[in-house]
C-alpha cells in the first residue's frame, strides 16, 4: 500500500474564500482523539483543490473543506448520523436556521414517524394496560420498546430531540431486564419523563423520574420503607442524576434522602387506572425530621403549625435542593458538553453552561444554545475533536448514510447490537452506557461485521438484513456518479462526501481509492458493495 | 506446593482452618515484599493464565461466605443472615467460623481439594461506596491518584511490564463487549464477546485486500483504536481453535448461560495455549438492595450459576491446574445491617477468592474485624486485608513477577500465604 505524503500541503497558497473568520484558539491543545498528531491538517485543502480541479463534484457536497463547514459538524453532532439530503437541507436553512428548527422539535412535522410507529401499539399503553394484556408473555412490548428507539433514531425528523432522548436515557439509565416487570413501566416513562422533557426542563424530568414507576422499580425505592430505609435510589439520585460523585454529599446525606423517599411505591390497587403507577403511601413514610445537604426537611415531632409542607412533598423538596446545588449545574453541563462537543470540556465552558443552568432553572434548550453556538463547531469540529461513535450510533449512522428504509427493526436488525455491546436498555448498572473511545474503541470486529451484513447485495437487491431496504442499485450508482468502469477515478471521494459525511481523512480516502483502482475484475455490484463495506469499516467513519 | 497426587484428594479437616496473621508476622512479610524489589521480571515457563472474574454491583460476601461464628452477624442480619451449619438452610462449614451459602455449595469441590482459598474482610481502600469509583480504584490498583485522572488498569500495567515475555500479539481477552478498566492501556488486549465468532466478514475474494487497506488506515490511528484494529486482524480466527466442538474434560458440565459459555471458552483457549495470558470475565447483577434472597431468591440464583460454572471449570481443568489462576473479586461489600427491603445497601469490606494450582486452598484467610457496631466502618465491614496483597503475592509466586511497584504504586505488601 502506498504511503500518503502530505508534505507539500503547507506550501499551497491559501485558496479559501474568507468565509468563517479566524478560529478562536482553543485553550487546550487540539485533541484529535482519533488521529495521530499532524494527520489531519492538510486534508481539507487538498480535497478542496481536487474537487475544484476535477469539476465533477457538486460544490454543495461537503467534501469542500469539511473542517471549515460548521453546518457539517452541526449535522454530525445533532443528528443520529449524516445523511446527504438532511445535510443539503441544513445548508439551505443555514447554521442558525437548522439549529433552531431542530430545537423547536414540536414544530417539525414528524407524521411519517408517527405512521411507522403505528405498528408498535404497546408504546401508548399505560402500566395497567400493559400488565393486564401481556403479563403472560411480554415479548411484544419488550421488543417494541427497543425497536422504537432504533426506528426513531433512524427515521425521525426530530433528530436533535432523538439525540437528547438517547442522552437522557443514559443519564437516567434503566435496565429493561431488572426484576421482570420493567417492561410494564418503561413506555410511560419514555412518554412522560424522557420525551416530555428531553428538550425542556431538567428539574421537571428529574422530578417526574423520581416519582415515576420505572425508576421507583429499577432502583428499588418502591420497597423503601420507614425505620429501615434503603438507599439504592437515594445514592444514585445524588451520584448519577444530580450532584456527581464528588459533588459534595456524604453517607449521611444518602441515608437522609432515602428517608425522605420512604413510602414512594407503586400503586397497588388493581382496579385503579393508576395501578402500577408511582404512588405515595404515607403509612410507610418516615415522618421524622431530616437533614439533606444541610437543609432541614420534614415536620418531625415538634413541627410548627406554620410549616405547610406535607410528607408527600419531601421528595420534591429533595429534588429542589439537589437542582439548586451548584454541583448539579456543573455535572449536567459537563455531561452535555461531552455529548455534543468533546470528551474533555474546558472548565470555562462548563462554567458558562452551568451558569445558564442556574439562570434558567435547568432549561435544556437554553444550555444547548450555548453549547451548540456556531463558534464551538469550529474548535470542536469533526476534524479537530472527533467523537467516537458508540455502536448504536454506528449502526444508525450507516443506515442513515445509505437512506435505508427500516421497515422492521426487531425482526433482525436490532440483534446486531448485543454483539457490539450496545442493545438499547440492556445496561445493567445505573450509570448508562459509556460515551468514550476508551470504552468502545477496541471492539471493532462486530462493526465491520455489521457493515458487511448490511451492505451485502442479496439476490440483486441490497437488503441482506430482513426488514431493512436499501435504495436500489441504480439509485446508489446515481448517487455515487458511477455508470461504468470509467467512473472508478474519484469514486472514493464521492463515497466519502455523499455517503459518509466526509469523515474519512484524505489518506483513508486515498487508500480506499487505491483499493478501487487495484480491483482486478469488473467493477460490478459485488465489487461496489465490497468497497462500501470497506469504506464503512475504515477508522474515519468510526468517528463523527 | 502440594504434590501432584494430592490435588484430587480432599484435605484433612485439620488443615482447613482460618489463618490469622499476627501483626509482627505481617510486618516481617511487609519488609520482604514492599515494592522495593525492582528486579526485572524473570521468565517463568508455563506461567498460568490469569482468569480475572469481577462480580459487578458489590457481591455480598457476608452472604456468600457467612461468618456464622460471629454471633453479631444475626443482629445485623436478623432475617438475611445465613444460619450456622446444622440449622435449616444453614451454611456449609468451611473452617469452624466461616461458612458457605448453600447456593454456593459447588465451591466446596475445589475448596475441599485444597485449590480454592477465600480471603475475607478484604477489599480496596476506596471510601466512596460508589460502584463506579470503586471499579476504577480496584481495577486500576492505584490509590495514589484521583479516580478521574487514572487511565490504566493494573492488569494492563502488569502486561506492559512483561512485554518481553509475550509470545502472542493477543495477550488478554475481555470476555465481553465492554473492555474492563483493569485492561485499559494494555497493548494486545481485546474485548471478545464470543470467542467462537472471531472471523473477518464479507466476501473471501476481497478479504486480503480489504484487510490490507484497513490495516494501513488504522495503523495511523492512535491508541486505543488503531492498535486494537491491528491486534484484531492479527488475531482473526483465534489460532484456529474449535470452540464449538470443544468437549470439556472429566464430564464437566457448564451451565447453559452466558457465563457458562464464557468460562467454557476460557478453558478452551487456556488448553489451546495460543499465547493468551489473561481473560477477564464480568458478572453483573449483584447490586441487591431489595429482595436479596440469600437462600432461594435473587442472590441464591446468582451464586448458583456462578459457582456451578466455577465448579465445571475446575473439573474441566483438573488436568491443567497449573495453567490458570482464577481470581474473583467485587468492588466492595455490602452494608452490615440489612435494610427494610430485605436487602443490603452499599458497604465496604468484602470477600474475594482464588482458585487454581499452587493456591494454599481449603482455608479462609482473614483477620476478622467483627460485626459489632463499634467494630464497623460507617456501618460496614472493616477491610483488614488489602486485595493488592493477595494479587501481589500471586504475581510473585505464580507468575514469577516481582516488579510490583508500577502495577500497584506505593503499596506496602503483606504476605498472607495465599500461595504455596
Amino acid at each position: 500500500m502506498r504511503l500518503q505524503s502530505q508534505e507539500h500541503s503547507a506550501a499551497r497558497p491559501s485558496i479559501f474564500p474568507r468565509e468563517p473568520g479566524p478560529l478562536p484558539p482553543p485553550k487546550e491543545p487540539p485533541r484529535g482523539e482519533g488521529s495521530l498528531p499532524g494527520g489531519v491538517q492538510a486534508t481539507s485543502r487538498r480535497r478542496l483543490l481536487r474537487s475544484l480541479m476535477g469539476g465533477s463534484v457538486a460544490l454543495t457536497t461537503p467534501e469542500r473543506a469539511p473542517h471549515r463547514d460548521p453546518v457539517l459538524t452541526l449535522v454530525h453532532r445533532i443528528t443520529q448520523g449524516f445523511n446527504l439530503t438532511e445535510y443539503l437541507r441544513a445548508k439551505t436553512l443555514g447554521y442558525e436556521g437548522y439549529l433552531e428548527e431542530q430545537l423547536d422539535h414540536l414544530a417539525i412535522d414528524d407524521s411519517g414517524m408517527d405512521t411507522r410507529l403505528l405498528k408498535f401499539p404497546t408504546l401508548n399503553l399505560s402500566p395497567k394496560e400493559l400488565y393486564d394484556t401481556y403479563i403472560d408473555g411480554n415479548g411484544v412490548p419488550y421488543y417494541e420498546y427497543k425497536g422504537a428507539a432504533l426506528l426513531r433514531a433512524v427515521h425521525s425528523k426530530r433528530q436533535l430531540f432523538e439525540r437528547m432522548v438517547e442522552f437522557w436515557n443514559d443519564h437516567f439509565s434503566i435496565d429493561q431486564n431488572k426484576g421482570g416487570l420493567e417492561w410494564v413501566f418503561l413506555p410511560e416513562h419514555d412518554r412522560d419523563v424522557i420525551r416530555a422533557n428531553a428538550l425542556g426542563s431538567f428539574p421537571k424530568m428529574l422530578s417526574s423520574c423520581a416519582t415515576g414507576a420505572a425508576m421507583l422499580y429499577y432502583l428499588d425505592n418502591w420497597l423503601n420503607v420507614a425505620n429501615a430505609p434503603q438507599a439504592n435510589y437515594a445514592r444514585e439520585l445524588l451520584e448519577l442524576h444530580t450532584l456527581g460523585v464528588h459533588g459534595g454529599y456524604n453517607e449521611f446525606d444518602v441515608t437522609e434522602v432515602a428517608r425522605c423517599f420512604t413510602g414512594w411505591t407503586l400503586n397497588p390497587h388493581t382496579s385503579s387506572p393508576d395501578y402500577l403507577r408511582g404512588h405515595f403511601d404515607i403509612s410507610q413514610h418516615d415522618g421524622g425530621k431530616k437533614l439533606v445537604l444541610g437543609q432541614e426537611l420534614g415536620r418531625g415531632p415538634r413541627a410548627r403549625s406554620a410549616d405547610n409542607s406535607t410528607p408527600q412533598m419531601e421528595a420534591q423538596q429533595v429534588i429542589d435542593i439537589t437542582v439548586a446545588h451548584p454541583s448539579t449545574a456543573r455535572f449536567i453541563a459537563h455531561k452535555l458538553i461531552r455529548w455534543f462537543l468533546t470528551p474533555a470540556p474546558q472548565q470555562e465552558m462548563i462554567e458558562r453552561v452551568a451558569e445558564t443552568f442556574t439562570a434558567t432553572n435547568g432549561d435544556i434548550k437554553a444550555m444547548l444554545r450555548v453549547i451548540l453556538a456556531k463558534e464551538n463547531m469550529a474548535w470542536a469540529s469533526t476534524v479537530r475533536r472527533p467523537k467516537f461513535r458508540r455502536p448504536f450510533h454506528y449502526m444508525v449512522s450507516l443506515l442513515r448514510a445509505f437512506d435505508a428504509n427500516v421497515k422492521d427493526p426487531i425482526g433482525s436488525l436490532i440483534f446486531y447490537l448485543p454483539a457490539m455491546g450496545h442493545m438499547p436498555f440492556d445496561h445493567v448498572q445505573p450509570n448508562g452506557y459509556p460515551d468514550s473511545v476508551e470504552s468502545w474503541g477496541t471492539l471493532l470486529l462486530p462493526r465491520w461485521d455489521f457493515s458487511s451484513q448490511l451492505l451485502t447485495p442479496a439476490a440483486g437487491l441490497a437488503h441482506a438484513i430482513p426488514g431493512v431496504v436499501l435504495p436500489n442499485y441504480p439509485a446508489l450508482k446515481a448517487r455515487l456518479g458511477f455508470s461504468g468502469e470509467s467512473d472508478r477515478p474519484g469514486l472514493a471521494t464521492r463515497m466519502n462526501a455523499r455517503l459518509l459525511g466526509s469523515m474519512l481523512p484524505l489518506h483513508e480516502e486515498e487508500a480506499l481509492q487505491g483499493y478501487i483502482d487495484g480491483y482486478a475484475g469488473t467493477f460490478d455490484i459485488q465489487a461496489m458493495f465490497d468497497t462500501l463495506v470497506l469504506a464503512a469499516s475504515l477508522p474515519g467513519f468510526q468517528w463523527y | 506446593m502440594k504434590n501432584e497426587h494430592d490435588q484430587h484428594q480432599p484435605l484433612e479437616a485439620g488443615f482447613s482452618r482460618r489463618t490469622m496473621l499476627s501483626s509482627s508476622a505481617s510486618l516481617a512479610a511487609a519488609t520482604l515484599l514492599s515494592g522495593q524489589a525492582s528486579a526485572a521480571p524473570r521468565r517463568v515457563v508455563n506461567r498460568p493464565v490469569l482468569v480475572h472474574v469481577f462480580l459487578r454491583g458489590a457481591m455480598d460476601g457476608l452472604t456468600m461466605f457467612p461468618p456464622y461464628g460471629d454471633a453479631q452477624l444475626y443482629n445485623r442480619r436478623p432475617t438475611l443472615g445465613i444460619r450456622p451449619p446444622g440449622e435449616t438452610n444453614g451454611a456449609l462449614d468451611l473452617d469452624g467460623f466461616f461458612g458457605l451459602a448453600p447456593a454456593a455449595a459447588p465451591l466446596l469441590t475445589p475448596y475441599n481439594n485444597g485449590h480454592l482459598a477465600v480471603v475475607h474482610a478484604s477489599g480496596s481502600d476506596d471510601a466512596t461506596r460508589s460502584h463506579f469509583e470503586a471499579f476504577v480504584r480496584m481495577e486500576s490498583g492505584d490509590s495514589t491518584l484521583p479516580t478521574g485522572v487514572i487511565t490504566t488498569g493494573w492488569i494492563a500495567r502488569y502486561l506492559n511490564e512483561t512485554t518481553d515475555l509475550a509470545t502472542s500479539s493477543l495477550r488478554a481477552i475481555g470476555a465481553g463487549a465492554l473492555i474492563p478498566f483493569s485492561l485499559r492501556g494494555a497493548s494486545g488486549a481485546l474485548p471478545i464477546p464470543n470467542f467462537a465468532n472471531f472471523v473477518f466478514p464479507g466476501r473471501p475474494l476481497t478479504a486480503v485486500e480489504r484487510q490490507a487497506t484497513i490495516s494501513e488506515a488504522y495503523g495511523r490511528r492512535a491508541a486505543p483504536v488503531g492498535p486494537a484494529a491491528i491486534d484484531t486482524l492479527a488475531a482473526l480466527g483465534l489460532g484456529g481453535v474449535d470452540f464449538d466442538g470443544y468437549v470439556p474434560a472429566n464430564g464437566a458440565l457448564y451451565p447453559d448461560s452466558g457465563l457458562g459459555r464464557r468460562m467454557r471458552q476460557t478453558a478452551t483457549i487456556i488448553k489451546a495455549a495460543i499465547g493468551v495470558e489473561v481473560v477477564t470475565v464480568d458478572v453483573d447483577g449483584w447490586d441487591l438492595h431489595a429482595a436479596q434472597g440469600p437462600i432461594v431468591g435473587n442472590m441464591a440464583r446468582l451464586m448458583d450459576e456462578l459457582t456451578k460454572t466455577f465448579e465445571a471449570f475446575y473439573i474441566d481443568m483438573l488436568g491443567n491446574l497449573n495453567d490458570y489462576m482464577l481470581v474473583c473479586v467485587s468492588e466492595f461489600g455490602r452494608h452490615a445491617m440489612q435494610n427494610g427491603s430485605a436487602g443490603t445497601d452499599h458497604g465496604h469490606g468484602n470477600a474475594m477468592f482464588v482458585m487454581g494450582g499452587g493456591v494454599n486452598g481449603g482455608q479462609v484467610i482473614a483477620d476478622w474485624p467483627g460485626l459489632s457496631p463499634g467494630q464497623l466502618d460507617q456501618g460496614d465491614l472493616v477491610i483488614t486485608i488489602d486485595y493488592r496483597d493477595i494479587l501481589g503475592e500471586i504475581l510473585i509466586d505464580r507468575f514469577g513477577f516481582t516488579n510490583l511497584a508500577p502495577v500497584f504504586p506505593q503499596h506496602n505488601f503483606v504476605d498472607y500465604g495465599i500461595t504455596s
